[in-house]
């Protein structure tokens, strides 16, 4: 593409239209009212728009990282409650002996009750961060915006 | 002798109860065991269908842009103005989504034919 091809395309409008931040964008705006629009300032948007590429992948990673980390500490707080509650409950089953079946059942079903409350908190958790971390990203790319 | 025999007759019932008792509580236990996993299986598979969903979520929000400015650049002839980015793009490891990798290498191929003056 010859450069007096690029000159004829609308930058404002192809700055405008771009995912760049609306810092970018304003100093390229300006950078083109100063300079005018020549090859320079396009190699410059070129450069802005792989500066944002790389910015993109690392939030991105970040993101994941995050939501990994936080998924794998609210596990592990919850198997170190689960351990606690299977392990009263094995005791409490041995002191029970073989005889009485119906409190056997009362236990069992006391230990469900007991641990549906930490999955149901362990869901919430997982839940309200990933929207938190998913809204995150959103406010961010809609700011850039 | 007789009363010698009953007493071994009531001590192979006792054996017998007994046992028919530790069968029971075998499997009520492991009736719950099995539940309480199949129920923590569950569990675990929906919080990996969450954690899926707003990978999934992220990919779009970050890449949309993206995407939409490859295509508005191959509408607007503007290809060839941009090939660092279509081959920064293209080349990008697994973060960047294969869609907007596949656009970004038809805007590169795009640039390298026929758009010159």
């Amino acid at each position: 593409m010859t450069f007096r091809r690029i000159r004829r395309a609308n930058f404002r409008k192809a700055v405008d239209r771009s995912f760049l931040s609306a810092e970018d964008k304003q100093a390229l705006m300006k950078m083109a009212q100063k300079d005018g629009v020549n090859r320079a300032l396009w190699n410059r948007f070129n450069d802005y728009l792989i500066a944002e590429i790389v910015e993109r992948e690392a939030k991105q990673r970040d993101v994941t990282k995050n939501l990994d980390s936080e998924i794998d500490k609210f596990t592990k707080e919850y198997e170190k409650e689960k351990t606690v509650i299977d392990l009263k409950l094995r005791a409490d089953l041995q002191e029970l002996g073989d005889t009485d079946l119906e409190t056997r059942e009362k236990l069992w079903g006391a230990y469900y009750e007991k641990i549906g409350r930490i999955q149901d908190r362990l869901l919430e958790k997982v839940d309200k961060t990933s929207k938190s971390l998913l809204w995150e990203v959103v406010a961010v790319m809609a700011y850039e915006d | 002798m007789e009363r010698e025999q009953h007493k071994g007759a009531e001590a192979g019932e006792g054996a017998e109860g007994a046992e028919e008792e530790r069968g029971e509580v075998v499997e009520i236990d492991e009736r719950n065991h099995e539940r309480a996993e199949e129920r923590e299986r569950e569990v675990f598979e929906r919080i990996r269908e969450i954690v899926e969903d707003v990978k999934e979520k992220v990919v779009e929000v970050v890449w949309e842009d993206p995407k939409k400015f490859v295509k508005y650049c191959r509408e607007e002839g503007l290809s060839g103005v941009f090939q660092d980015v279509w081959e920064k793009l293209s080349s990008s490891g697994k973060d960047v989504p294969d869609e907007v990798k596949s656009e970004a290498t038809k805007a590169s191929i795009d640039s390298e034919g026929g758009e010159t003056d």
